[in-house]
């Protein structure tokens, strides 16, 4: 089945946009690492979480990652970012990931689109949430209010 | 890791952490595509300056994801498990970021917030290119009381 398109006009709130799980491997640590030039002994050995522990932004590519897989999309333009961290993944842990559409509307012409990545261990508990605001191409315009 | 940063406990409002430097050149942003997209080079707004201009910028610009990821990291060195376990970051991107820029992170004590038996320093953040305008606006903020 063919994906639907990453448009404004697809995205309405509360639109599940994916979810999926993962593992969190070393090498997602290293790559995540020297991408960003970030190092911590904490990352490779014991830490205060009793062993080693992710990045706080080890998911910084995921919500785009879920829209990829489960949408056409063509850029988007990220106008703010907001993340909440409850604790650090764990190396080797397994982790689930959902995606939302948390809100958009219409300001000044262009179209706004709030979307939410929610990471949990298996227990439940939350490891990280992350909102992204970002303005995507409008092709059917329709003047929502701004929250 | 502290990079000759001070005691967070014995920070107050209006302090400031020392200004950190980071160059974001072409090939710090080609690295940051091929970790999106898992090792591959692609051209988009952020590889190709023929791809940004059809987009109407006048090169090619950093990811905002890229840079915004260097303050979380300097509030870990900061705060550690203060921040990686119950930390918070709330980003705006107000400019671009090009290629060959060199970004200041600066850090400056908003607020020192009792909450539920710990203190939450909470920090105004930004990112400044070389000719001092902000890139990067924000708030980030961690418990002084688990690290």
């Amino acid at each position: 089945m063919e994906k639907p398109e990453y448009v404004w006009e697809n995205l309405s709130p509360g639109t599940v946009i994916g979810e999926r799980a993962i593992t969190v491997t070393p090498e997602m640590v290293a790559a995540h690492c020297e991408a960003l030039g970030a190092d911590r002994p904490w990352y490779r050995g014991n830490s205060p979480f009793g062993g080693p522990i992710t990045p706080p932004m080890i998911f910084i590519n995921d919500l785009i990652a879920i829209n990829d897989e489960n949408f056409r999309r063509f850029g988007t333009i990220h106008a703010k970012l907001s993340w909440r961290f409850g604790r650090p993944a764990r190396v080797g842990e397994r982790v689930h990931q959902k995606a939302t559409v948390k809100d958009r509307y219409v300001r000044r012409g262009k179209g706004w689109v709030v979307s939410e990545l929610v990471v949990r261990g298996e227990a439940g508990d939350v490891i990280c949430t992350c909102l992204h605001t970002s303005v995507l191409s409008l092709t059917r315009l329709q003047e929502e209010p701004a929250p | 890791m502290s990079g000759g940063l001070p005691r967070p406990e014995a920070l107050r409002p209006g302090d400031a952490l020392p200004p950190l430097f980071r160059a974001i050149g072409r090939e710090d942003m080609l690295r940051f595509n091929r970790y999106v997209t898992g090792g591959r080079d692609t051209r988009n707004i952020h590889t190709d300056d023929e791809v940004a201009r059809r987009a109407g910028l006048p090169r090619a610009v950093a990811a905002g994801r890229h840079p915004a990821a260097f303050i979380a990291e300097r509030m870990a060195d900061l705060l550690g498990a203060g921040f990686l376990a119950g930390g918070e970051l709330e980003v705006t991107f107000v400019k671009p970021i090009f290629p060959g820029d060199v970004l200041q992170l600066t850090a400056k004590v908003r607020e020192r917030v009792e909450e539920e038996g710990r203190v939450r320093l909470v920090f105004e953040v930004a990112l400044l290119n070389q000719d001092g305008a902000p890139v990067i606006v924000g708030t980030a903020s961690g418990g002084l009381d688990s690290g």
